[in-house]
């Protein structure tokens, strides 16, 4: 059932020993809001979203299925942030005022410097500039890790269009950092 | 995959999106030979390239974002609290449902046969098997249907003259039990 999970237990763990879920909170929860926040942008949004997350894996800690852990934690991630922004998108959108504390102070000014001096505040701006679901697509790729087919799987979208995500989306973050 | 070889090279057709699948070594041999060739003729595509590798180098250099201190905790403690507060809810309700069936049932007839508690107790965890005599076929409430206005009280059920334990009784000692399984 959760085979896979003895990989990162030695081979003596029982095959079907599942990770708790006060086990996963505490050994990956680092990952998960890593995702999160490279999704969301901002701490506030990250942290719902590792709550929802949290739910679901209590929920189908017994489908998870052999391979990295990290990679279906990443999964559940984006597809627990893809609803939600779809579910705000069917509301009406209230205009609130951001959390002043989170607000963005400006957009870098063209003539500043590109990649090595690059602080990762920067970089994060850019990546919520990108459209929600070019984010998820290069997420996915940069900060998970997986492979385009694994990416297509997640999103449920051709291997075509994740390529072509990926190629826009580091050309849309290039030339906000520009 | 790429459908892109190296009879491309010479074509005018640039390699697009192949690009960042070239930087993911997402791309057969064969492929990622053409690319590269097209590229070292094609000062676009260079550029193109280097633009893709500068934002994955960005990207994949980006730090781990560290919750806020006990962020984790807090959520561990939390699911805690939720998980005993389920466990009592579900006892709860499930006392809510005998204590139903016994208020439903007591009056039917001699309260010394009545339907009996079932065993709160680890053997008898089923705490939501109705109890015999199902309610909605209870003659008690035949009867008050039947009768008419004149004789209201005969709907309330009276506490049993004696022998059995009234309802009251029994309220108390699902209490007790409830109190003794939230305690273990």
């Amino acid at each position: 059932m959760v085979r896979g999970w003895s990989l990162r237990r030695g081979r003596d763990a029982p095959p079907d020993d599942v990770p708790s879920w006060d086990e996963v909170a505490r050994t990956h929860g680092d990952f998960i809001y890593t995702v999160a926040f490279r999704l969301t942008g901002n701490h506030h949004d990250a942290q719902d979203l590792v709550q929802e997350v949290l739910l679901r894996v209590q929920r189908g800690l017994a489908t998870f299925r052999p391979g990295s852990i990290e990679a279906w934690l990443g999964r559940i991630t984006t597809n627990a942030f893809l609803d939600d922004v779809r579910r705000r998108r069917r509301r009406p959108v209230v205009a609130l005022p951001d959390d002043p504390d989170q607000v963005v102070p400006g957009a870098p000014s063209v003539d500043e410097a590109i990649a090595a001096g690059r602080l990762p505040d920067d970089v994060n701006d850019a990546l919520q500039r990108l459209p929600y679901d070019y984010r998820a697509t290069v997420v996915l790729c940069d900060v998970v890790g997986l492979r385009y087919d694994e990416i297509a799987d997640v999103l449920s979208v051709p291997v075509g269009t994740v390529r072509s995500r990926i190629h826009r989306g580091r050309a849309l973050l290039r030339s906000a950092l520009a | 995959m790429t459908g892109w070889s190296r009879g491309d090279v010479a074509g005018a057709e640039h390699p697009g999106d192949l690009l960042s699948a070239l930087l993911d070594d997402e791309l057969t041999a064969d492929a990622a030979a053409a690319v590269e060739a097209h590229v070292e003729g094609c000062p676009a595509c260079r550029t193109a390239l280097d633009d893709r590798a500068a934002a994955r180098t960005l990207l994949r250099s980006l730090p781990p974002v560290s919750p806020p201190a006990d962020f984790t905790r807090r959520l561990v403690e939390r699911r805690r609290r939720a998980d005993r507060r389920g466990g009592a809810l579900a006892l709860m309700a499930a006392a809510v449902a005998v204590l139903a069936g016994l208020a439903m049932a007591d009056p039917a007839g001699d309260a010394a046969s009545g339907p009996r508690l079932p065993s709160l107790t680890s053997e008898n965890p089923q705490l939501d098997t109705p109890v015999d005599a199902g309610p909605l076929s209870a003659p008690w409430i035949e009867r008050g249907a039947a009768d008419s206005a004149d004789d209201p009280g005969d709907r309330v059920p009276a506490p049993a003259d004696g022998g059995g334990p009234s309802v009251g009784d029994r309220l108390d000692e699902v209490t007790t039990s409830l109190l003794d399984l939230l305690g273990g």
